[in-house]
């Protein structure tokens, strides 16, 4: 229990630090937390105590991430490599089906879900590599956001669509959003690492 | 002037930073003003205010060494700069100034 209790506060830190404190806030509650028992309190009331501290953080450290510009940065960046595009396409549909007669308001044929959904994977893709290129060294991270974000934008897209989605498609299509955007960011992770190999 | 006043915590954490000195960061930033205040206050706040402070320029941080007891990772060590200590003394005077000749035994609660 004890060391649940400290590694979940650890991944929540993880999740909610800016980039700058990553290492530094964990290690300082660490070390308070050592303090802690040599002072004699249990190690179990000193966990309990690393992660209300870490559950305490949460919101504080979000704002500071706010405030440098970090999600105001992910929303472009996943607007013009994702948003933007798979709007785009849509809108494009759109136009060719209004001009086929009684075809306006009719469901996407198949063809043209796949293609939109293909558009999706690789827009995602590209909007995941791109954010993990630019938050260097948390790239993991980095791919989790972009990956709920894509998703989010996803379902954005298929809310104000003209056409009619089934509710299945909507929900397959912005975990292959998000499944394709963490797989962009687990490229530049690979491009990284065989980078550093290769130095 | 922006950063003209400072709020409460963010007195009292300048505050903090002027009684620890030298090798002022996280941990003994939190503790000093949880021993001081009796008030419960997360890490996060802390460094949420000083990196507010910073952007400010009434704080600077450096990246200490790392040590074994921290999981080997690094202290950010803040200091206070001329422009923090301004800023305190400035709060202090309005806060006297606002204290001058106010008496509030007399008042309810």
């Amino acid at each position: 229990m004890t060391a649940f209790l400290v590694d979940a506060g650890r991944a929540l830190l993880w999740l909610a630090a800016p980039d700058r404190d990553r290492a530094t806030i964990p290690g300082d509650l660490e070390e308070e937390m050592r303090i802690r028992v040599d002072e004699g309190s249990p190690e179990w009331s000193a966990a309990w105590w690393f992660f209300r501290q870490a559950a305490n953080s949460l919101l504080p450290l979000l704002a500071v991430r706010w405030r440098q510009g970090e999600f105001a940065r992910l929303a472009l960046v996943s607007l013009l490599a994702f948003g933007v595009p798979v709007r785009l396409l849509d809108l494009l549909w759109t136009f060719v089906l209004s001009q086929v007669p009684l075809k306006a308001d009719a469901m996407r044929p198949d063809g043209m879900v796949a293609a939109s959904l293909v558009t999706a994977v690789a827009c995602a893709a590209c909007a995941g590599y791109a954010w993990a290129r630019e938050c260097r060294g948390s790239e993991s991270r980095a791919g989790m956001m972009c990956a709920l974000m894509s998703a989010a934008l996803q379902g954005a897209c298929l809310a104000v669509s003209a056409a009619r989605w089934p509710a299945w498609f909507m929900a397959a299509s912005m975990c292959a959003a998000a499944a394709a955007s963490a797989a962009g960011s687990l490229a530049r992770r690979w491009q990284i690492k065989k980078e550093r190999t290769a130095i | 002037m922006r950063g003209a006043y400072l709020g409460e915590f963010e007195q009292v954490v300048l505050l903090a930073l002027v009684r620890l000195g030298d090798g002022a960061y996280g941990l003994r930033i939190r503790r000093e003003i949880e021993t001081r205040t009796s008030r419960e206050v997360s890490i996060g706040a802390v460094y949420a205010t000083l990196d507010r402070l910073e952007s400010q320029g009434l704080v600077l941080s450096s990246l200490g060494d790392p040590t074994p007891e921290r999981g080997g990772r690094a202290k950010r060590i803040f200091e206070l700069t001329a422009g923090g200590a301004a800023a305190l003394r400035r709060s202090r005077e309005v806060l006297d100034g606002m204290w001058e000749g106010v008496s509030i035994d007399g008042l309810p609660g």
